[in-house]
């Protein structure tokens, strides 16, 4: 039985447009269990990209419930947010989106110092890992502007996991990277997820679904489908590939 | 029309910027216009109520005894001289108001006559439409003395002559307009005609009769010059103190320029300091628009690019900026020179109970209007050279990507560490774009430079270090014994001057003692006051050395720049008939009659007046402790004769007026530099805070709270502050001195020293980090409204 890290209950995001209500998400029930790699996918306009901030707090649900250890993030205030980011949760962004003035390995080190509970020397000891783990740790004193757009997200993966989060939540992480690069990020998140991280992404690129242990399809804001796969093997793609191809013809993607 | 939508739009979206552009230049409209128009009426007001009632040139005062009708008629018969008027005055040993506060003018008591025609109403706004009758018992006073003193209509003041007194009750204030400012010592009270003819009858009696020479009897000589001669007021009483000898026998000569100039001096100081204020804040517009425009071109590349792609070229995009710019000017000028009318109107108020001559309250509109065009224009054209950039702006880069954000490794970067988060980043952020603080930093400069400039100024007014510097004597004992000259009394002088220095060093010691005198009396011709010294203290020397011989002099140092003297020169110098050559050997610093005036050694002045010596002994205490400084009193006063007077100055003390005029200037600078720094902060980041949004949401989502993210916003403003103190007081180091010297030169200001404490670097310093601090924190509350959400792309 799978421990259930985030639970949403009732969850629906709706826009004002032209003085009428637009519902993106509409009472969807979800649960995100550890250890997964769970992928969203659906068309565009699908709601993907909402229902993974509403679920990260990064973005304010309407109505519904989004629980983590028993907490409702929709009801937390601002504090308790910027808390629960920096504990609990590390976010991959499709824009990559690092802070410009800061090194690589300040940008992955400055969210460790947040935590007053772990020694600094602790936090650059873990960032210098993680940034050897990246294969980006020759580069760490350069600039954003200095690297590849792979290095940098690459560099942004290591920044989500500074704190070792429950959870990692990447939108679109693969979506501004030429293919070299994807398949190098992509390495990456399987390979951390291997390793026990839990991460929820949000993707519409197939080759990014097939890294996944469970796939969840979306359709105007409501979850119509799941596929549940085993943990990510290379030599077993070409089947994998077959699989999640064919799931996702049936979901008329 | 494609340019007025786009500035349309610009100003739609932009109302920060705009806004922002018409406050300063409104400030600067206000000011300059105020300024501009001050200047004129204060001197235009000061002559007219001067030549509205005196058509002399030359106003002089000589003790009866001295005038005969030979002297009249000698200068009468001058061929420069066109009349001569002679007024009975008296002149007392002293006076005391009916709320203990004693007189240090001069006083010379006159009979009510029809040129005093101007009583100030009660309010001070104007004046009264019917002349009060003064009756018997009565006194009308100039308006700046009884201000200056604190008494109002229906107060008394008393006269002494010796042992006698005489009251009077205040029936009026009046316009005096030849020597009724604070700023000249000699104040001319009127009383009715029953009233002088009876105080005058009885001091001829008393003066007659006395065994000493009493001066209780003057004369007040109006000369007036010739139509057809156009000498000027000081060449003609030159001319004529050398053809005649009344000057030489005269207390005192003020000539009419000197009067003019003598009760604008005040008004016309602190308008230069505002002056140099305005032209200052006007490059900080300048700055300000510099970095607003370049932040623009910026922010907006791909926009401008998209404009450049679809036709508009550089010329045009440039009339954009143009446009937008110059209607905030326009509206700025226009709205401050609205507001200059009751401002001209009303600030006057401020220095008329100082002068008490009514200034005219019209704005020159003329001069104030060609000003704020050139002003305008110089905008303009500032404008088009800033935005020259436009044309550099690269359509298909735009297009493609826009500009992004390109850093480079700074020298100045400091690893950022766990401890001191916010104060790391904030350092980071700065290092990163110094460039675009570049102007911020100039302006806090600015602003530290000219707060530290006015702060230095008002605090020599307490400062002893650097009054002594400039000139002003020190001393925390004084004792004067006001006897008659003679060999006897000489001695008798010296005598308490001995056991008051002995009483001195029973408590502590004096470091410097000056042994003073001052006698007006004819240096080249021309009436000067002459400071005659015991001791070499006396003097400040600023070139050269101090008088040692008889035959030596020195001269105040911009009096000898006036004049043309040189060190060297031989002047003749002149005293009640007697006249003698002496070598000027060196120049010297000092307030006396705003500079204008020479010193000479006791040995010199004995050579012109028969049985000199100096009745007035200052010391500078070594140990100037208050409680000191008591029992040194306490002790003089039991010791000396009575005849002998002891006063006792805690360090730091100078004239309340102008301590209180100096902290005037002060708060006004300090509060339109604060104003400023909150308009420049708030534009500065306002354009930082659109262009760093994406980093804001970044640190959101990294778990950064809001309050971290103002702090880290307030701080890089601090550092910026920081640089701005450090080049502001450096600048300070070196200009402020010479800054004020130049502003405070008409008071005879030629070496303006500040003495740099804690607390006058203190203030400004702290002021400006503040503001800086304060301001950013109020202005990044909108990192509150930056959602993370913005991170997300769909």
């Amino acid at each position: 039985m799978k421990k259930v890290l985030i639970s949403a209950k009732g969850l629906s995001k709706s826009f004002a447009h032209n003085g009428g209500q637009v519902h993106i998400i509409s009472n969807a029930d979800l649960d995100i269990y550890e250890g997964d790699f769970t992928i969203i996918m659906g068309a565009s306009g699908s709601g993907k990209s909402t229902m993974l901030y509403a679920l990260s707090g990064m973005d304010r649900a309407t109505s519904g419930r989004v629980e983590i250890d028993g907490k409702n993030i929709t009801e937390m205030n601002e504090r308790e947010l910027s808390a629960l980011r920096h504990t609990k949760f590390g976010f991959v962004f499709q824009q990559i989106h690092l802070v410009s003035n800061l090194s690589l390995f300040e940008n992955v080190a400055v969210p460790g110092y947040l935590d007053k509970s772990r020694p600094v020397s602790e936090i650059n000891r873990y960032a210098d890992e993680l940034l050897e783990k990246m294969g980006i740790s020759k580069i760490k004193t350069q600039l954003p502007s200095q690297c590849s757009g792979g290095e940098q997200q690459r560099c942004a993966i290591a920044r989500a996991l500074i704190n070792k989060p429950a959870l990692v939540f990447a939108d679109e992480p693969t979506g501004a990277l030429n293919r070299r690069n994807t398949t190098e990020v992509l390495d990456l998140l399987t390979a951390c997820n291997s390793e026990g991280q839990s991460i929820l992404m949000v993707t519409h690129d197939m080759r990014a679904a097939l890294r996944a242990t469970r796939i969840l399809y979306l359709e105007d804001g409501k979850i119509i489908g799941e596929l549940t796969l085993p943990p990510y093997k290379a030599e077993d793609e070409k089947s994998r590939e077959k699989q999640v191809g064919a799931w996702l013809n049936s979901m008329e993607w | 029309m494609d340019v007025l939508v786009l500035i349309k739009n610009n100003i739609k979206y932009k109302k920060g910027s705009f806004t922002s552009i018409i406050i300063l230049m409104m400030i600067i409209s206000l000011s300059v216009t105020a300024i501009v128009s001050l200047k004129k009426n204060f001197p235009d007001s000061i002559r007219a109520a001067y030549e509205r009632v005196y058509d002399g040139n030359i106003t002089l005062n000589i003790c009866d005894r001295f005038l005969t009708s030979d002297m009249v008629n000698e200068v009468a018969e001058h061929p420069l001289v066109k009349k001569v008027e002679v007024l009975k005055a008296l002149s007392p040993d002293g006076f005391k108001f009916s709320n203990g506060k004693e007189g240090n003018n001069g006083i010379m008591i006159m009979q009510i006559n029809e040129r005093v025609d101007r009583f100030w109403n009660e309010e001070g706004s104007g004046f009264l439409e019917e002349i009060p009758d003064i009756g018997k018992g009565e006194v009308c006073l100039p308006r700046a003395l009884a201000e200056d003193s604190g008494v109002h209509i229906g107060d008394s003041i008393t006269f002494s002559f010796g042992e006698d007194s005489y009251s009077f009750v205040i029936r009026g204030l009046i316009e005096e307009p030849v020597c009724g400012s604070t700023f000249i010592g000699l104040k001319v009270p009127f009383i009715s005609k029953e009233d002088f003819e009876e105080l005058y009858a009885e001091r001829k009696v008393i003066v007659e009769s006395s065994q000493e020479l009493l001066y209780d009897l003057y004369d007040i000589v109006y000369i007036s010059q010739a139509d057809d001669s156009d000498l000027s007021d000081s060449r003609f009483a030159a001319v004529l103190n050398n053809d005649t000898e009344m000057g030489s026998f005269a207390s005192g000569i003020l000539t009419k320029s000197e009067s003019l100039y003598y009760q604008g001096i005040m008004p016309d100081i602190t308008l230069n300091i505002f002056l140099a204020f305005v032209i200052i804040l006007t490059v900080i517009v300048f700055v300000v628009m510099s970095n607003s425009i370049s932040s623009s071109v910026e922010l907006n590349y791909t926009d401008l690019g998209i404009l450049k792609a679809q036709g508009f070229d550089a010329r045009r995009l440039k009339l954009v900026f143009l446009g937008q710019y110059m209607l905030a000017e326009i509206i700025g000028v226009v709205v401050g020179f609205l507001l200059a009318v009751p401002l001209v109107t009303y600030l006057p108020r401020a220095y008329e109970p100082l002068i008490g001559i009514k200034i005219y309250g019209s704005v020159d509109i003329l001069l104030s209007a060609a000003i704020l065009l050139g002003l305008l224009i110089l905008s303009a054209a500032f404008i088009m050279l800033i935005s020259e950039k436009v044309g550099r702006i690269s359509p298909i880069r735009a297009v493609s990507s826009g500009r992004s954000e390109v850093y480079f490794d700074s020298r100045l970067n400091v690893p950022v560490r766990g401890r001191f988060l916010s104060a790391g980043i904030a350092l980071r952020q700065f290092t990163s774009g110094k460039k675009r603080y570049l102007a911020s930093i100039a302006i806090a400069s600015l602003i530290v430079f000219f707060l530290l400039t006015t702060t230095g100024m008002t605090d020599a007014t307490t400062s002893d270090n650097a009054q002594r510097a400039m000139g002003a004597t020190s001393e925390n004992v004084a004792i004067a014994v006001p006897v008659e000259y003679s060999p006897e009394n000489t001695e008798y002088v010296n005598k308490q001057f001995e056991l008051t220095e002995c009483v001195i060093r029973e408590y502590s010691d004096y470091t410097e003692r000056y042994r003073l005198a001052t006698k007006y009396m004819l240096l080249d011709g021309q009436n000067v006051a002459c400071r005659i010294s015991e001791d070499d203290e006396g003097f400040v020397i600023t070139k050269g050395r101090v008088p040692r011989y008889d035959n030596e002099i020195v001269v105040g140092q911009l009096f000898a720049e006036d004049m043309g003297y040189k060190i060297g020169d031989k002047l003749k110098v002149a005293y009640r008939g007697k006249e003698g050559e002496f070598i000027v050997t060196g120049f010297c610093a000092g307030l006396i009659d705003t500079g204008r005036f020479f010193g000479m050694t006791g040995d010199g002045a004995r050579t012109l007046i028969d049985d000199f010596s100096v009745h007035w002994a200052g010391y500078k205490i070594k140990n100037p402790d208050p409680d000191v400084l008591d029992q040194i009193e306490e002790r003089l006063k039991r010791e000396l004769p009575e005849d002998c007077s002891v006063d006792i100055y805690e360090p730091g003390t100078s004239s309340d007026v102008f301590k209180q005029m100096a902290a005037a200037i002060k708060a006004v600078i300090y509060i339109i530099s604060i104003f400023f720094a909150l308009v420049v902060v708030s534009m500065v980041c306002t354009k930082t805070f659109v262009r760093e949004k994406t980093d804001i949401g970044i640190y959101k989502a990294l778990g950064f709270t809001s309050a971290n993210l103002r702090m880290q916003f307030a701080m890089r403003f601090l550092i910026i502050a920081f640089f701005g103190i450090i080049i502001g007081t450096t600048l300070s180091l070196a200009f402020s001195e010479q800054l004020l010297s130049y502003l405070l030169r008409s008071m005879g200001i030629v070496n303006f020293v500040i003495d740099y404490r804690f607390i006058t670097v203190f203030l400004p310093v702290v002021a400006v980090a503040l503001s800086y601090f304060c301001f950013a924190y109020m202005v990044a509350g909108k990192v509150k409204k930056v959602e993370v959400r913005n991170l997300i792309t769909e």
